[in-house]
């Protein structure tokens, strides 16, 4: 939301009226945005050379011709304004800091240094260059808009993840995802939401754990990319740091800030399957038994809400004065799903305060997040076998039959044996609560003007409650359940807590050099536990015809108590201390040097490597203050970086260094595995040379960065020399393993027009990443398989390997070669190493275009080079259904294919993952302010995932469906998952 | 002027730099992993978690090991002459896990040989768990047995056995390998002493003296194989040990004969069947000892079709429609072999319609109608199968399909069923001494064929005249021993082990060549990653 200008007049009632004079005097106050008086702000009459500066207290005065029109103001660091006169002769006019002053103090880990002090490669976002429109976690605030980083959208669901990844793949187990940390508290990384298997459909995705964030109340959000930035974190690092910094209040009188939005969603794209018509002919051309059951139906349709509201409402209060700030801000959301009941529910409230006592020595601030979060959640599994999931029934369920009798009662006969989508999913309820604390108190003492003493408590504590049901009348399903009925209620808490202790220092040794220091302690422990019941076969509920309004989950007690599985856990507490350090020098505004120091103890790491020790370096030459620069004109700004750091990565199981036993079960206790206690973080040392620049008086603008990391003692799932426990793998550092990401990237800015009615900015970026996995003693053979493919006769199939020399996550597929003259796929002799789900390169692009008060900002992402393996074409489509009586992709029909082709896994199903997606376009009208009391109006329509350019055949090209297999994760394949939705948004912000 | 900055701070601030040191030092901790919900210690020290725990948790690793389909049953069943699984269509492609088994054209990545191996090394693990932690004798001598047990099957399958000295029993350093000799030194001394020391009282779940002796006749029977599976040579000895072993099992009168073969295999078998030496009980209820239900379903509903009857869903979700023989192997029975079923069964038949035993032609239902495929085709059963069926008609009929176990239609694919899994059985210790008899130096066929005559007569089957060993051009003759046990033991997961013992597995059969390579398939290969886990295993000849 934009602050707008403040001003006292209105031109709609006065704007008629004429000065009698030639001349008058008009005068004013020109005050930054939390209201200080800024003196040497410069005034001019539009179109005139008249003009003034202002003075002490912000104070100008001016005399200007009766016929001036426009005022500009303009003061260094801030947007220049444009002020219309009306008869009015006193101003108050409120400058907003300009975007490069907003990025001027970048907070980089414990503290903030000025952007030209910068040596790390460090994205600045602030809120006004965050995608706009429905966004339903903060990930989705940067995607396309930061060169290095990666974000996808893992499913269409609301509030389903989104996987975040800087600068590539640096770990070949979980783990390559950023640290977020939300005004200085480290988050988990996890979503407290307990996870839901229901017998027989399979395990629905997770959910985003960033999701109890108001995305509206984050100001700026800095991206720690190379490691000497990152390297302050230490063994968290490794993969980048995010900093959410929420929004503060500012000096001046209260204020309010109200934002509606409203909208729809539809579905972005289909999977073409055939129509009544054409499957009736497929089934007469393959000769199959006629499964014409005569309707003319489309199942997908069917599953898809008739209607699909979106409404988001929110409310700030802020205000402050010199020696406290405030704001507290509450939201209000619902986003329907376009699935059938599924949706997303948020409501947030945040309260923060900055308090000064003690003649400004002592500083108190605090900032506290309260989200319940609530979801509605769809049987769409990740995992689903050949029974499927409500994705796949819908697609494949023959358009002839119809889903519904004409009594209401849902066909649940159908030949095929398949469940009916619709019955499912009224027979399936599932419901997620979860309850976020965030909250975080810091006091910080000046012991000296230079010298600041900081200490920080942050508490993150998240509940996760879910309610689940498959009534017994719906039947087919398979398991257990199957036609009884099955219950579950399900709690988890995800607990964790911060102290940070730090000391800064800001000070010059001598004239010309400057240091920045920092030393640091900090203790972070993390918690994990849940506890849960499951019962089948309930006495009601159990035909379609006589169904009476109680949920299983509320009435767990009617469940045979015979058929109950209760369970709870807690996890080892993961613990880890650290020291720090860190001291930043300028010389001179030319030479800049950073070093950093952090060592970390976990209690994760076994106890023969219990501290971790990570060292960065970096310099930067600010070479446009040379003086052999200056009266140059070209460049504004132009700095060369190097850097280099190591950091950590530690993110496995947190009892994988120990022997551990525990009870399975009534007198049932044993090993579940042995503990390597060697085992420790894996280590990601970096090098980045980067370049800043801007020239033509800032008008052109952006950074270049070359990168080269390798991860040394990669943690793997490795298998254990037999005999040993634990399904034979255990975590390990791979020693004579590593694995390398080497890239560019490129994030260029221009603001081509700039004129006083018209302005048009564009931004780009554009990442190219080659990823490497290297472990010569396993040859040229896979190490390891992961991309799991499921459903009718893929049991045990995978798609993708870890191999020597190879990228992570290559596809290994046996290559496919057409149809022989009988229509049987005709294969290599072995699988291959065929293609690399990776991206050489992802784009972001931006442009900004502005008519006077009307404005359209457009964005795009995309990704090129990736492949991806659609397991939906390959075992839910394929052309075997039509014997059947199950639909099936409609390009199959003349492929020459037979229908009794064996489906297996091959390049057949590798698709050419390149796409360019719109992910959002906003037309946006400032009115400014109406009457006295209402300012800054805007109202704006919004569309997210407009369209996407892409040759791929599934639903979104943009996927990660979870086929990660025995530990090791995947990449590219997507499985009927949940499909994208097309989000169109009216919306309205003011402020009082 | 930093420094001097500093020196004020510490002359006039100390008290408050004393303060955050404090605050610091208060913070710090020493990083101890709490494990909460587990423990990392001794498990004994806690008291009730003692050895006897450990033990259930090692019985209870056997249990997916030899009740899936796809682990120890696929290994020795489908790569032989009893069973294979054609791809059909759409369906039971599986990467081509199945069809490479039945045509011995597997490579070094096949994930049923890199799971078996894994699960046997979980069993001994789990054994040496509990014998590290004070075991009472009675459960040192179990542990041993299924420790033994592990052994074996990697002797069998792999030819290599890892192994660690119980001191080791939670080292993940590459495990010592014993070679054949060694581990079949191990093998009989272990056994040999623990069958004083097991429980005669014991139940067929745990391990008996009886359970010791059979794994032992095993073991001896097979020596000559596990030394040389190119050209087994067997020693009298060994053949007279065996002998011996077995009268003392059929002399102890524990056992007989089971009147009605599927009794043996049926809902009911608990208390039905006389023949269980060894078995794992699918109570589905936790008993004493700990154990789960094995998800015994699998053995029926891996053959039957998506259309044969479901209690609980009349929806096509019955069967799988995969598991199949073929018709050389169902045609070495002869018609009055009760083994090949086809009659009622009381507790299925009026139920289902499904008459257990070998499925071949028209299916019916409970009320004797025919039951349809998919596709709306008789559900009739055919002898002829191929490997790939590509035959659009065909696809869900094609290939013998066999009912060893007969369903327990109270819990047919969800809850508990209660057949028991037979894992040793006394018919086996028949035919083993029988063997046994015919391998001596100087062979007792007279004795062999008493033997073999008292099962086949017990089975309805006619007497045979004289028996030889084996066939060695023709593994489908009927009157060999190998086709007895064929007959007998079919998909109990010993066929593979038998072929390679009478020296016919790399022989052609029905749908599958002679093998090219004298000696590869005979054992199975190591997965790579446990190459590189363990340099002291070698990967097994032709890999």
């Amino acid at each position: 939301m934009r602050k707008k200008l403040f001003f006292s007049c209105l031109l709609l009632l006065f704007g008629i009226s004429q000065s009698f004079a030639q001349q008058r005097t008009i005068t004013g106050t020109v005050m930054s945005s939390d209201r200080t008086p800024l003196e040497g702000a410069s005034i001019i009459v539009a179109g005139q050379k008249t003009g003034a500066s202002t003075g002490k207290e912000g104070k100008f005065s001016l005399s200007v011709p009766a016929s001036a029109k426009q005022l500009q103001i303009s003061y260094v660091g801030s947007v220049t304004k444009k002020v219309d006169l009306t008869s009015y002769s006193d101003y108050e006019i409120i400058l907003e800091p300009s975007a490069e002053a907003l990025t001027d103090v970048v907070v980089v880990g414990y503290g903030s240094v000025r952007k030209k002090d910068l040596t790390g490669s460090v994205a600045s976002i602030p809120a006004k260059f965050f995608n706009k429109g429905q966004i339903n976690s903060p990930e989705q605030l940067l995607q396309g808009k930061v060169s290095g980083l990666q974000i996808t959208n893992s499913s269409g669901q609301p509030g389903g993840i989104t996987i975040v990844k800087i600068r590539g793949n640096n770990s070949i187990r979980s783990g390559n995802t950023p640290l977020y940390v939300v005004d200085g508290v480290p988050l988990d990384g996890r979503s407290p939401r307990p996870s839901f298997n229901a017998s027989g459909l399979g395990q629905t995705p997770g959910g985003d754990p960033l999701t109890f964030i108001n995305p509206s109340e984050i100001a700026n959000i800095e991206v720690l990319k190379d490691a000497s930035a990152s390297a302050i974190y230490g063994s968290r690092g490794a993969n980048g740091v995010i900093l959410i910094t929420t929004k503060k209040g500012v000096k001046g009188p209260a204020k309010l800030e109200a934002a509606a939005s409203v909208g729809f969603s539809d579905l972005m794209r289909k999977v073409d399957v055939l129509d009544a018509k054409g499957y009736v002919a497929a089934l007469k051309k393959f000769n199959a038994p006629l499964a014409d059951s005569g309707a003319n139906v489309n199942p997908f349709d069917d599953i898809i809400r008739k209607s699909s509201i979106t409404q988001n409402y929110s409310v700030a209060l802020s205000g402050g004065n010199d020696n406290g700030k405030y704001r507290a801000s509450f939201l209000m959301s619902d986003l329907d799903g376009i699935i059938l009941k599924t949706d997303l529910k948020k409501y947030v409230a945040n309260f923060n305060g900055q308090y000064k006592f003690l003649n400004d020595k002592l500083s108190f601030d605090f900032n506290s997040t309260f989200a319940n979060v609530v979801e509605n959640i769809a049987p769409i599994s990740q995992d689903a076998g050949s029974g499927g999931n409500l994705i796949s029934l819908a697609l494949i369920w023959n358009p002839t039959l119809p889903l519904k009798r004409a009594n209401g009662i849902y066909n649940q006969a159908n030949p095929s044996g398949q469940v009916n989508p619709l019955a499912l999913s009224a027979a399936y309820n599932d419901i997620s609560t979860i309850t976020t604390i965030l909250t975080s108190a810091s006091a910080a003492y000046k012991i000296l003007p230079w010298l600041e003493y900081r200490l920080l408590f942050g508490l993150n504590y998240g509940t996760g409650h879910r309610d689940s049901e498959l009534q017994g009348w719906i039947k087919g399903t398979g398991g257990n359940a199957d036609a009884k009925g099955l219950g579950s209620v399900q709690n988890s808490v995800l607990s964790s807590q911060t102290i940070t202790h730090t000391l800064t220092a800001q000070t010059n040794i001598t004239d010309k050099l400057s240091v920045n220091a920092l030393v640091g302690y900090e203790y972070w422990n993390t918690n994990f536990k849940g506890n849960g019941n499951v019962v089948y076969q309930f006495d009601y509920n159990l035909d379609q015809s006589k169904l009476i309004p109680i949920h299983y989950y509320d009435n767990m007690g009617n469940g045979n108590q015979a058929n109950l599985q209760t369970y709870s856990f807690n996890e080892p507490k993961v613990e880890i201390q650290s020291y720090f350090a860190r001291a930043a020098f300028n010389y001179d505004d030319r030479y800049l040097l950073t070093g950093t120091f952090r060592a970390d103890g976990s209690s994760k790491f076994g106890t023969n490597n219990k501290y971790a020790y990570f060292p960065s370096v970096a310099a930067a030459w600010n070479i446009s203050n040379e003086e052999f620069m200056k009266g140059g004109t070209l460049f504004d700004n132009l700095k060369l970086r190097v850097g280099y750091g190591e950091t950590g990565n530690q993110e496995f199981p947190s009892d994988a260094a120990y022997d551990v036993y525990r009870y399975n079960g009534y007198q049932n206790f044993g090993s579940a595995h042995f503990g390597n206690k060697n085992l420790k973080w894996e280590t990601v040392k970096s090098l980045d040379l980067g370049v800043d620049f801007s020239f033509l008086k800032g008008r052109i603008y952006g950074a270049i960065d070359y990168f080269d990391k390798r991860t040394d003692d990669p943690i793997f799932l490795t298998v254990v020399s037999q005999p040993t426990l634990g399904g034979g793998s255990l975590y390990f550092n791979l020693n004579d393993a590593f694995v390398t990401n080497k890239g560019v990237e490129i994030g260029v800015g221009a603001d081509v027009v700039q004129t006083e009615k018209i302005t048009w900015s564009v931004n780009a970026n554009l990442t190219f990443v080659k990823n490497r996995f290297e472990y010569p003693p396993s040859g040229t053979n896979p190490l390891a398989f992961t991309g799991a493919l499921n459903g009718q006769g893929t049991t045990g199939a995978y798609s993708q390997a870890i191999a020597n020399g190879q990228p992570i996550n290559v596809f290994y597929l046996d290559v496919f070669k057409g149809f022989d003259k009988d229509g049987i796929g005709e294969y290599s002799a072995g699988p291959e190493y065929v293609g690399d789900p990776n991206p050489n390169a992802f784009m972001g692009f931006s442009t900004d275009i502005s008519y006077r008060k009307l404005s359209l900002n457009l964005g795009f992402h995309g990704s090129f080079g990736n492949k991806i393996y659609n397991n939906t074409a390959m075992s839910v489509l394929n052309l075997n259904n039509i014997v059947g009586g199950r639909n099936i992709a409609s390009g199959l029909v003349d492929a020459g294919e037979s229908v009794a082709n064996a489906i297996r896994p091959s390049t057949r199903f590798l698709e050419k993952g390149d796409y360019i997606k719109m992910h959002n376009a906003t037309l946006r009208y400032d009115i400014g302010a109406l009457g006295k009391v209402v300012n800054g109006l805007t109202v704006y329509v919004s569309g997210n995932n407009l369209f996407v350019i892409s040759k791929y055949k599934g639903f979104d090209p943009e996927v990660n469906v979870d086929k990660s297999l025995n530990g090791i994760p995947s990449l590219g394949v997507d499985y009927i998952g949940y499909p994208t939705q097309r989000t169109f948004l009216v919306g309205i912000n003011f402020n009082l | 002027m930093l420094f001097e900055h500093l020196k004020i701070i510490i002359m006039k601030r100390k008290y408050i730099f004393i303060g955050i040191l404090l605050i610091t030092g208060l913070g710090c901790t020493k990083l101890e992993q709490k494990l909460n919900d587990s423990i990392s210690t001794d498990p004994s020290a806690g008291g009730s978690a003692d050895a006897g725990l450990l033990l259930n948790s090692t019985y209870n690793s056997m249990n997916g090991l030899l009740h899936s389909q796809d682990l120890m049953f696929s290994l020795q069943e489908t790569t032989t002459d009893e069973a294979l699984i054609p791809t059909r269509g759409g369906d039971w492609d599986d990467n081509g896990v199945w069809r490479v088994l039945h045509a011995h054209t597997w490579t070094t990545i096949h994930v049923q040989f890199k799971n078996v191996f894994n699960g046997l090394g979980g069993l001994e693990s789990n054994a040496l768990t509990t014998l590290a932690f004070n075991p009472n004798p009675t459960q040192k001598a179990e542990a041993l047995f299924l420790r033994s047990l592990a052994q074996f099957y990697y002797l069998d399958l792999f030819g290599q056995v890892p192994y660690r000295q119980i001191s080791d029993y939670n080292a993940i350093t590459a495990a010592p390998v014993l070679q054949p000799q060694e581990a079949i030194d191990t093998l009989v001394n272990t056994l040999t002493s623990i069958i004083p020391q097991l429980p005669a009282s014991n139940v067929p779940y745990r391990a008996s003296p009886d359970a010791a002796r059979f794994l032992l006749m095993k073991v001896l029977l097979n020596k000559g194989a596990f030394l040389n599976k190119k050209t087994p040579t067997f020693s009298d000895a060994d053949m007279q040990q065996v002998v011996t072993l077995g009268q003392q099992i059929i002399s102890s009168g524990k056992y007989s004969l089971t009147a009605n073969y599927f009794d043996n295999f049926g809902p009911l078998n608990a208390g039905r069947s006389k023949e269980m030496i060894l078995g794992w009980p699918n109570t589905g209820a936790a008993s004493s000892n700990g154990v789960s239900s094995g998800g015994i379903n699998s053995r029926w509903m891996m053959t039957l079709h998506y259309n044969s009857y479901d209690k609980d869903n009349n929806y096509g979700a019955a069967g799988w429609n995969g598991f199949s023989t073929v018709a050389d192997f169902y045609n070495t029975f002869d018609a009055a072999d009760s083994r090949i079923g086809g009659k009622a069964y009381t507790g299925v038949t009026e139920v289902s319609g499904l008459k257990p035993g070998f499925l071949v032609g028209q299916q019916y239902n409970e009320a004797g109608e025919k039951i349809k495929d998919r596709q709306g085709n008789p559900l009739a059963f055919t002898p002829d199968v191929k490997l790939v069926e590509t035959d659009p008609k065909r696809l869900e009929v094609a290939g013998i399909r066999v009912i060893k176990y007969p369903p327990d239609y109270t819990a047919y694919s969800g809850g508990n069923q209660r057949n028991q899994l037979q894992i040793f059985r006394y018919a086996d210790v028949m035919l083993m001494v029988a063997e046994a008899k015919l391998r001596q130096s100087s062979p007792d066929v007279a004795g062999a064929l008493i033997i073999v005559n008292a099962l086949r007569t017990a089975r309805g089957a006619k007497a045979l005249s004289t028996i030889a060993l084996v066939n060695s051009s023709n593994v489908a003759d009927p009157n060999s021993l190998l086709a007895e046990r064929g007959r007998e033991m079919y998909w109990e997961s010993w066929r593979r082990q038998d072929l390679i013992r009478f020296g016919v597995f790399l022989v052609g059969w029905q749908l599958k060549e002679a093998d090219t390579d004298p000696e590869r398939n005979l054992l199975f290969p190591i997965a790579q990653d446990q190459l590189l886990a363990n340099p002291n295993l070698k990967q097994n000849p032709g890999y």
